[in-house]
């Protein structure tokens, strides 16, 4: 028998999501691209996200 | 290419004495051993060649090294499994004594190696008969956890808490800054010191114009830049600026005095959601100390799996118990904590709001105690004024910090009520400013340079606000329109999963069953849309829908569905490799079932390499007959007390094939094999 597996993993689930995070309709670029990076780089923790998301209110507000 | 297996040799591992060497060639085998011959010492290795583990010798009864380990072989012989594969592999674990310990390791592995190894310990790669009952005996929460681990649905999970949490903390910020309160206090100023609230830079500089008007200034602001340089121009006129200074701090201390009284009934009201959650966990704490419970619980169900505690005993508390209604009982603990965990969320949220808005007024009054202007005596009752209010927000934060587990008490809100006798010194204020601002109103200039000038203050203050406000919901929405796609992807993934696996699990249990009455067996996801608690497996028995399984399966039935699930575990997960091994499973099926689970493999599994180990002759030779046709390999496995267990050596020739079946006492194959030759 030859099936083609079709299930993905949940890595595969959180890959998928995450190559499309930027292309999510109405998301600002800035939040997608901080959850994608830390996603990347392993750090996608809750005090990761907060640090990050507060660093782009405060960039925009300078 | 899917990995198979080229060679098999084993040496001193179990009942494998010398060596034994199978070149399957990425042949499936079907293998034939009594009860003790050893059969099962071949799965045994292959189990530990992966994992470093062999579950049924994982127990603290046993050592495992040493039960792997031949006992009769000497300390310098290494024992050993290796394996070539087709894709120029191979794998290699030795078992060997050094300074009297006995050492268990993967020789000379390569990162490529040590990748295959990593990514097959996650495939289903053999399965036992007592292995097959495994995942239905689970309980609910129990099966969805066994799959997560199987697709690794658990950092799915994982990553769809941090992203709500995230959503929440936006939210609760927002939620505590009150901007609408603060912007309406400026706004309000603005009425008081322009008569109107201007929202455009136009208009607030269109006013500003007009009121300079009477000082004949001989410029106009065109932008709010220029506002400094007209405040310049009408500060070289005889302005009073240690009256303005003082009027500027009490209009600044009135407009914050003003949000706060405001602010206190978003406190009293978030504390009155926090002390509701508080009292209904401390009514019940018992189920929130289950959850920090939950890690001991599955230590007691580990000691009890393992078996390093065996007598009918509870573990800790050692009163008589039967270990498997325990273990019942513990699961059913751990399914409850589940509940309780969510309860200790939402408790968390309100408590972290809390906490938000106190903490945030705190540092907003202490920004206000620094102004070296409260030094003053005259200001002495404003100071005492500020500090009295602080100390009621942090009585308020000082209530996130009670532990409702301890038995801590929550003052009730009437008791942190912030009331209007707390804003005494408003009223103080007011007088103080309505005295300065008579004195200013004899001087026009004073007058106009604060009416400016706190103008400009109050708009900046509002354009600052709403940008923050504006910022934080667009990140709120931008975290809800990814968690909410997430959920959805996740919903999908989960679906695509589990309507592929349900299929596959009915499909090979129906062919192992055809016409019974228990039909369209599926695993069904339980819980809310986007909270998962549990799966479950049902089927249609009756035109009406049964779950668990348990209720009117037999235990063959039972068995049936676990060699179901596997297989259709093989199909969905197994990306590496292409063989199963299936050791001794069909014990409990009757002959039919038997039949029907070996006309499975070679009708669905023609492009695995399976190896077959059984000890049931009748089966053992209808899959034979099969089998050769498929060009299977097939062997003997036996024991003897010099050779310990070793492969029955093939046959050069027919005659030879004749006389060791007739030896053997297996005269029933020998008819097709006379009739095949000729």
């Amino acid at each position: 028998m030859s099936e083609e597996n079709t299930v993905k993993t949940g890595k595969e689930i959180l890959d998928t999501f995450f190559q499309s995070i930027l292309s999510i309709e109405g998301v600002d670029s800035e939040i997608a691209n901080a959850l994608l990076e830390l996603y990347n780089e392993g750090k996608f923790t809750e005090i990761n996200i907060a640090n990050r998301i507060r660093k782009i209110r405060e960039t925009n507000a300078n | 290419m899917p990995i198979k297996i080229k060679n098999l040799t084993i040496s001193g591992i179990r009942g494998i004495q010398t060596s034994i060497n199978i070149p399957l060639n990425e042949k499936s085998m079907l293998i034939y051993g009594e009860n003790g011959s050893g059969k099962s010492s071949i799965t045994d290795a292959i189990e530990w060649l992966y994992k470093d583990d062999v579950s049924h010798l994982s127990n603290a009864e046993i050592n495992l090294k040493e039960a792997l380990r031949n006992s009769h072989i000497d300390k310098a012989t290494n024992s050993e499994v290796s394996i070539a594969y087709n894709q120029n592999l191979t794998l290699s674990r030795k078992l060997f004594y050094q300074k009297e310990k006995l050492i268990s390791e993967l020789s000379n592995s390569s990162q490529k190696q040590k990748e295959y190894v990593s990514a097959s310990k996650k495939e289903n790669l053999l399965i036992r008969y007592y292995l097959l009952r495994d995942f239905i005996s689970k309980t609910k929460s129990g099966k969805l956890e066994a799959l997560s681990d199987i697709i690794g649905f658990s950092e799915v999970t994982k990553t769809k808490e941090i992203l709500k949490k995230t959503f929440n903390s936006v939210k609760n910020e927002i939620k505590s800054q009150n901007f609408e309160n603060q912007i309406s206090i400026q706004k309000e100023t603005l009425i008081s010191k322009i008569g109107a609230a201007v929202s455009q830079e136009k208009n607030l500089i269109e006013k500003i114009n007009e009121v300079i008007n009477p000082l004949n200034l001989g410029i106009v602001a065109a932008t709010i830049k220029d506002i400094d340089m007209i405040l310049e121009q009408i500060s070289k006129q005889s302005v009073n600026k240690e009256l303005l200074s003082l009027q500027n701090f009490l209009e600044t201390t009135k407009e914050n005095l003003v949000s706060l009284k405001n602010d206190r009934n978003l406190i009293d009201r978030e504390y009155k959601e926090f002390y509701a959650k508080f009292n209904k966990i401390a009514a019940d704490t018992q189920s929130i100390m289950q959850t920090y419970l939950a890690e001991l619980l599955k230590a007691g169900n580990l000691v009890i799996e393992k078996k390093y505690h065996k007598d009918n005993t509870c573990p800790l508390c050692l009163q008589q118990k039967d270990l498997t209604k325990l273990t019942a009982e513990i699961n059913q603990r751990l399914e409850e904590i589940k509940a309780s965990s969510q309860i200790k969320n939402t408790f968390d949220n309100a408590k972290e709001l809390v906490a938000k808005i106190s903490s945030e007024r705190i540092k907003r009054i202490e920004s206000m105690l620094n102004n070296p202007i409260l030094l003053k005596h005259d200001n002495t009752d404003i100071k005492q004024a500020l500090e009295n209010l602080k100390t009621k927000f942090k009585n308020y934060y000082e209530t996130t910090e009670k532990k409702v587990i301890a038995g801590d008490k929550l003052p009730d809100s009437n008791e942190l009520l912030i009331t209007d006798n707390d804003f005494k010194i408003h009223t103080e204020i007011l007088k103080r400013l309505e005295s300065i601002n008579n004195t200013i109103k004899n001087n026009k200039a004073t007058e106009i340079y604060s009416n400016i000038s706190a103008s400009k203050e109050a708009f900046l203050k509002i354009k600052r606000f709403e940008n923050e406000k504006a910022k934080l919901e667009n990140q709120k929405k931008s975290l809800e329109l990814i968690y909410n796609e997430f959920t959805k992807q996740q919903r999908e993934g989960l679906e695509s999963f589990i309507n592929n696996f349900s299929a596959k699990i009915n499909e090979f249990y129906q062919y192992m069953n055809p016409g019974e009455l228990f039909q369209e067996i599926q695993i069904v996801p339980m819980g809310e849309e986007d909270e998962l608690k549990g799966i479950t497996i049902e089927y249609k028995y009756n035109d009406g829908w049964v779950s668990p399984p348990q209720k009117y399966f037999s235990e063959g039935h039972l068995n049936c569905f676990g060699i179901a699930f596997f297989l259709a575990s093989v199909i969905a997960f197994n990306k590496e490799n292409k063989f199963i091994v299936l050791d001794n499973v069909i014990s409990s099926f009757d002959t039919l079932h038997r039949k029907r689970f070996a006309d499975l493999l070679f009708e669905k599994f023609t492009d695995y390499q399976i190896i077959l180990l059984t000890h049931e002759t009748e089966w053992f030779d209808y899959v034979s007959q099969i089998a050769k046709k498929r060009n299977w390999l097939i062997d003997n496995i036996k024991w003897s007390e010099t050779k310990g267990t070793y492969l029955d050596e093939k046959p050069s020739d027919l005659e030879e094939f004749i006389e060791k079946e007739l030896a053997d006492g297996r005269v029933e194959t020998l008819g097709n094999s006379i009739e095949d030759d000729i």
